[in-house]
């Protein structure tokens, strides 16, 4: 025992070493509980600042495409921001947050804008960049001369582009002999019903029209779809004639008088039954069933709207002849846009209803025919030949009601005033005999969803019309509408 | 000089008073260190035992502390992101919530411990603060499981999904999560972690 002892005494000369070795783990011990806490708490600090970042961009882009100041898009960012005293901030985890000089920084994207997503001409942006910076006091760190972290976020993000939901889009074109004329305001050079024919192109090449599962060889398995509608009606087994390339035209009917908020029956396409719609809702409308590819030769859609280049067909006729009444057209639009998102595969659809016309509603008698049980009306209620132009608007804004299986309220009315007169002694005339004059553009934008929803050929046809300077454009920013704000890479320009 | 430790370069007073002689010299100070060796027969014999006796609890309670404190910072980032992932999910669906369900919270609820695996689901507590308009008014869901209906928040489903639309609304989600600070099996707190993010409505 001694001896084992004196062992150890003679050969231990460290008896002692582990204070002073607790005195170096100590500083290290300091080192990796800065390490643990304070580093820690800045990553966790980082990510809290990203989320609010991401906010405030996400906010920002919701802003852009309505906005008519830069400074209203930046105070929604920076409201959704963690700087002090707005949405996301965070005395605790977050102190000391600032905007980073600079942002919040809307510009228009060329990717973005690549992307099918046009720049708000009040603005001139498309996107919107914010970048926050906090600066977060240590804890232990301090102690081997840090006294502060500095952790940075910057988000980008499109006004638009993201899939939202699947449309179900329901266009409606006037193709009254009106239609016919030529486009002299300059945003189209070619007849009336020519330039809405490119504007349903527009619109089939920004939609979705297939979901992502379907190949490029095989069968469409539908997105967003797409149902036309002219007015005034043609017979139901006449519609082949703008859908398919026959050389006839159709022939148009005295105005039909669907039931308002009534249950929709398909066209039956080998009836001579009036009917409004002309092609109904399908998908697959691109050869390669992609957004933005070519469109297909044999689609219905594409043949109307004068696409299709194999065929030569010259897109759907205006045929007119019966004036203009386009109540009855919204309404069966609209029960049509109920039926199919009820019936849509997808769950979850949303609608969009888009009139294209020139508001001036004018049929006189012997031009409308009530049908479907309605009566015709002398006080101006639908159907009527009096007050024509509160009637188009009474029936849009049922949309405003309508309501899906999970009682969302999902429906939209985008209307595009193309060639309309904003005078009200000088349009809507059924409606001035009334006693209560209206223009058509009033029309149109009172039978818009939104303020915003409402679009006119070019800028100052309309006053309070969004314009984008074709009717091309139009109807793609509206497509823009139908997708949410997304999160852009960083660096994007 | 065997009794010297230098610690860079520094001759250290631990080492002086810990070294062989200077013990039995009873190197007065009240070292606690040399009065043990001295109870213990004043030898030197086990001296680094006991100082590690001494250390070695000390040590425990700091690695156990930093332990535990990571774990609860890690605890934090799960929390933080799930809230992030919750209030982006209601954010962006707008409520409009497809296959039959009605309840958008306890959809975001489930959203919510997707991404967060690592949480115990039971143990978080939801606050969902739904302002479907721009201009309308907020009504706080809250649950302390996120299953079931919600708690009092089964309303959530009707207020929620027929007002968010057209977007320009607020939806706020505050997560709050136990943890169990544990410091060498001992526990001296629960700290009631609690994250939140607010989105504006799509």
């Amino acid at each position: 025992m001694k001896s084992k002892a004196k062992r150890i005494e003679g050969s231990n000369g460290q008896s002692g070493q582990v204070l002073p070795w607790l005195a170096i783990m100590m500083m290290l011990f300091m080192g990796i509980t800065a390490f643990v806490v304070d580093v820690g708490r800045g990553v966790v600090a980082y990510h809290a600042l990203q989320a609010a970042t991401d906010a405030a961009a996400m906010a920002g882009a919701q802003a852009l495409p309505t906005a008519t100041s830069s400074s209203a898009v930046s105070s929604v960012a920076t409201l959704y921001s963690a700087v002090a005293g707005n949405k996301n901030a965070n005395s605790g985890i977050l102190p000391n947050t600032t905007m980073v000089t600079g942002y919040p920084k809307i510009w228009c994207s060329s990717t973005v804008t690549a992307d099918g997503v046009p720049c708000n001409p009040a603005v001139n942006a498309n996107a919107i960049a914010v970048s926050e910076t906090a600066t977060i006091p240590t804890y232990f760190a301090q102690f081997i001369g840090i006294r502060n972290l500095t952790v940075n976020a910057y988000a980008a993000a499109s006004m638009q582009g993201a899939q939202n939901a699947p449309y179900n889009v329901a266009v409606i074109v006037d193709t009254t002999a009106s239609m016919n004329s030529s486009d002299t305001s300059g945003g189209c050079t070619s007849t009336r019903i020519a330039c809405a024919e490119g504007g349903l192109q527009a619109l089939l090449n920004a939609l979705t029209p297939c979901t992502s599962t379907s190949t490029t060889t095989g069968p469409c398995t539908g997105f967003d779809s797409v149902s036309l509608f002219t007015y005034p009606n043609i017979p139901a087994n006449q519609a082949s004639d703008d859908t398919q390339c026959n050389s006839a035209n159709p022939s148009s009917t005295a105005y039909s008088t669907p039931a308002p908020g009534g249950t929709w029956t398909p066209t039956s396409w080998t009836s001579s039954s009036p009917t409004y719609q002309v092609a109904d809702y399908s998908s697959g409308w691109t050869q390669n069933n992609q957004k933005g590819g070519s469109l297909a030769a044999g689609s219905g859609l594409v043949i109307a709207a004068g696409a299709s280049t194999t065929r030569n067909c010259p897109g759907m006729a205006a045929v007119g002849g019966q004036g203009t009444y386009y109540a009855g057209a919204i309404y069966a639009a609209l029960a049509s846009l109920a039926y199919q998102q009820a019936n849509n595969p997808i769950p979850g659809s949303k609608n969009a209803l888009i009139i294209l016309s020139d508001g001036d509603a004018n049929a006189t008698t012997g031009h409308m025919t009530a049908t479907n049980g309605q009566t015709l009306q002398s006080n101006g209620t639908y159907p009527s030949l009096k007050d024509q132009c509160h009637q188009a608007i009474t029936a849009a804004q049922t949309a405003r009601t309508m309501t899906d299986a999970q009682g969302n309220l999902d429906t939209t009315v985008y209307t595009i005033a193309y060639g309309a007169s904003n005078s009200a002694s000088g349009s809507c005339d059924t409606d001035s005999s009334g006693g209560e004059a209206i223009s058509a553009c009033s029309t149109l934008q009172q039978m818009a969803s939104n303020s915003t929803d409402f679009f006119a050929d070019i800028s100052g046809a309309c006053p309070g019309a969004q314009s984008y300077g074709a009717i091309a454009t139009d109807f793609t920013v509206i497509v823009g509408r139908l997708t949410k704000p997304r999160l852009l890479p960083y660096g994007t320009q | 000089m065997k009794n010297e430790h230098r610690v860079f370069g520094w001759r250290t007073r631990f080492a002086q008073c810990a070294g062989r002689s200077s013990a039995r010299m009873g190197c007065k100070a009240g070292l606690t260190i040399a009065r043990l060796r001295a109870l213990a027969g004043g030898r030197n014999e086990g001296s680094a035992l006991v100082e590690m006796a001494v250390v070695v609890p000390l040590m425990m309670v700091m690695i156990t502390g930093m332990c535990s404190m990571g774990l609860s910072l890690n605890s934090y980032l799960a929390l933080s992101h799930a809230a992030d992932v919750g209030a982006r999910y209601l954010a962006i669906t707008q409520g409009n919530f497809a296959n039959g369900a009605t309840n958008p919270c306890a959809m975001t609820a489930t959203q919510i411990q997707t991404a967060a695996p690592t949480l115990v689901a039971s143990k978080i507590t939801y606050s969902i603060a739904l302002t479907p308009t721009a201009a309308g008014t907020t009504t706080t869901f809250t649950s302390s499981n996120g299953t079931g209906s919600f708690g009092s928040g089964s309303s959530c489903g009707t207020s929620g999904t027929a007002d968010m639309g057209s977007g320009g609304g607020t939806v706020s989600v505050t997560l709050t999560y136990p943890v169990q600070l544990l410091i060498f099996g001992w526990s001296p707190a629960t700290l009631n972690l609690q994250a939140a993010t607010t989105e504006i409505i799509q």
